[in-house]
């Protein structure tokens, strides 16, 4: 076929307006339909993936383990709602919660908001916590660190109402039928050097009720609260920094003591009922239990540790109901390196994240205190599960427990899913259950 | 003349074609069902054909590249069916995982012609470098933590309604 010059002119006209509108067509198409990977508000909705894909070969939690979230996006602090049908979570900083097995993800907060933690009031919003840059003023970190408290309504993300911005600590009664929070009352260190910290706790029951805060003292800094299973007290990490003559102490002189009070709503007042040797940190919030009250610290002696070369920094501690004194959980093992807890629905067992010894993974173990044996619940294969406290929660029939974790790998992974469909590649939400445990479990226990 | 209408008709049915795909396409991936349960397992189709369409992005070019402007990406597609693909349409997205991070990058390519079983080499110049700070922009104390890890997402299509997808997951 031949062609004129004047026809290979237009010809060529066309090729390029032929290329112009597939591009236009491509790009038009593309953009709306979600097949980009991420748009400006793609935190706002993601998508349910048409297959499971997920965890990858080489990345696993052990059977039986559920994925709960899929995507892009760092994700810590879940709470499963009194119904058990519903996650809440901080996506990037943000709440947003979505239905348990589904993937349609709500925003609860503005995404601005610096969220560490949400908790589910009985009216189905959520008590976020969150700590802004604000704690720094003029590039000094103020001490304590405070953080905000909000409510966020079920429905309008935007119509969040601030109730405090001074909170030390919070945590959720069971059945999340309330919210409890440490106020700190005193003034900031800096207007008033002399007056030792002082906290209230307060009690939020929904975003029409005023939050009640109780007028009974707490003698130092709330650094973690949790509620008992039975709901009728607090058990508090307090930092004291009062030093020998009863004035708050200079950040030169360290950190203070910390002690482990019990604040009875029966009784209106906090009690100590267990001081810790100086030096010794309490990470996380303690727990009680039906066999006394359980945290995690930080061993007494560094110096000890780093001689025997023992590298456990932290361990699983128990108070006992009559005694007072702080002693190592035998029953985990010796060696065993923990770095979260979380109590069950009943009292009776404590979920725990940690190592059997420091070369081993980190896995979810479940300790049932009323027998002191310790159950394995993951067996974690190139998993890397987060161990902030927050990052651990029991769904509320004490079945299953759900955690945070993602693939641990250096370099490159390359996947053949979009990356909204992918699990293990971003930290996500994992369901374990936890019922029926044995002493160990198939994988790489440790 | 005759040859211009021809063209344009062609034109206009080229443009329909691939809308229709990228529809078909973003209506099997990308539709909001609630209702649907996240699945337990991984389905497997035994069985079913081999891809008409292959995307290869070779783990070694992946290790070249710098977290910097100007980075040049090699992406291979093979045309795994017994007939000519008259045109394959290429997508490379780059971003953070940090969904609050702004600075999503977006790349289009196009390779025509690529005959049965044969591979076909795209090379995109991509983005790396860290998206500069925008103060009107929503972005929290999330926003920098140094553990995020950046990814770069691929599509192939054909105006047929082959498809392929590769991501890369890069660690800091």
């Amino acid at each position: 076929m031949h062609f004129s010059n004047a026809s290979q002119g237009v010809l060529a006209s066309v090729k390029q307006l032929f290329s112009v509108a597939l591009m236009l067509a491509f790009v038009a198409v593309l953009a709306p339909t979600g097949c980009g990977l991420l748009s400006e508000d793609a935190q706002e909705v993601v998508v349910i993936p048409p297959t499971s894909v997920g965890l990858t070969a080489g990345f696993s939690l052990g059977s039986g383990v559920r994925t709960l979230s899929f995507g892009p996006g760092n994700k810590s602090s879940p709470r499963v709602n009194p119904s058990g049908d519903r996650v809440a979570f901080i996506l990037d900083g943000y709440a947003v919660e979505k239905p348990l097995y589904s993937q349609d993800f709500r925003r609860r907060t503005a995404s601005d908001l610096g969220a560490e933690s949400a908790e589910w009031l009985p009216d189905g919003s959520l008590a976020v916590s969150a700590s802004k840059n604000e704690t720094q003023t003029q590039g000094v970190e103020t001490k304590p660190a405070l953080s905000s408290l909000f409510v966020a309504p079920p429905e309008d993300y935007s119509n969040i109402r601030t109730l405090d911005d001074r909170i030390g600590a919070t945590g959720a009664a069971p059945g999340s039928q309330a919210v409890f929070a440490a106020v700190v009352t005193s003034p900031p260190a800096a207007e008033s050097p002399e007056e030792p910290l002082r906290s209230r706790p307060m009690i939020l029951g929904g975003l029409e009720e005023p939050p009640k805060v109780y007028l009974d003292n707490i003698e130092g800094y709330v650094t973690s609260l949790s509620v008992s299973p039975d709901g009728s007290q607090l058990v508090l990490a307090v930092q004291r920094d009062v030093d020998e003559t009863g004035s708050r102490a200079t950040e030169d002189q360290g950190t203070g003591r910390y002690e482990i009070q019990v604040y009875r709503f029966s009784e209106g007042q906090a009690t100590s009922l267990a001081s810790l040797p100086k030096g010794m940190e309490i990470l996380g919030a303690p727990q009680w239990t039906s066999r006394g009250v359980y945290f995690v610290a930080s061993k007494v002696d560094t110096a000890e540790v780093e001689h025997n070369r023992d590298t456990t920094l932290y361990a699983l501690y128990r108070v006992p109901e009559d005694s007072g004194i702080p002693e190592l959980v035998r029953s985990v093992g010796e060696g065993f390196v923990a770095s979260s807890i979380s109590v069950s629905p009943d009292g009776d067992r404590l979920a725990v994240v940690g190592r059997r010894n420091p070369g081993s993974p980190t896995n979810l173990y479940v300790l049932d205190v009323t027998s002191d044996t310790l159950g394995v619940a993951t067996a974690n294969q190139n998993m890397e599960i987060k161990t902030n406290p927050r990052d651990l929660a029991w769904f509320p029939n004490g079945r299953s427990v759900v955690l945070v974790a993602r693939g641990a790998f250096y370099g490159t992974e390359v996947y053949d899913d979009p990356a909204k469909s992918l699990s293990s590649a971003f930290y996500n939400l994992y369901e374990v259950p936890v019922e029926n445990l044995t002493g160990s479990r198939r994988g790489s226990e440790g | 003349m005759r040859g211009l209408a021809l063209g344009i008709l062609g034109a206009s049915v080229a443009v329909l074609a691939t809308a229709s795909a990228f529809l078909l396409l973003a209506s099997l991936g990308g539709v909001p069902v609630t209702s649907d349960p996240i699945p337990q397992t991984d389905p497997s189709a035994p069985g079913s054909p081999g891809p008409a369409l292959v995307l290869k992005l070779p783990q070694d070019r992946l290790e070249e590249l710098k977290m910097g402007p100007d980075q040049r990406l090699a992406v291979d597609v093979e045309n795994g069916d017994d007939e000519e693909l008259p045109i394959v349409n290429l997508a490379l997205v780059v971003a953070s995982e940090n969904t609050t991070r702004p600075g999503t990058r977006y790349y289009w390519a196009t390779t025509e012609n690529v005959a049965p079983k044969e591979v076909a080499t795209v090379e995109f110049e991509i983005d790396l470098s860290p998206p500069t700070p925008d103060e009107n922009s929503e972005v929290g104390p999330r926003a920098v933590l140094p553990e995020d890890r950046e990814m770069l997402e691929v599509r192939a299509t054909t105006p047929g309604g082959a498809s392929a997808i590769k991501t890369a997951v890069l660690t800091p």
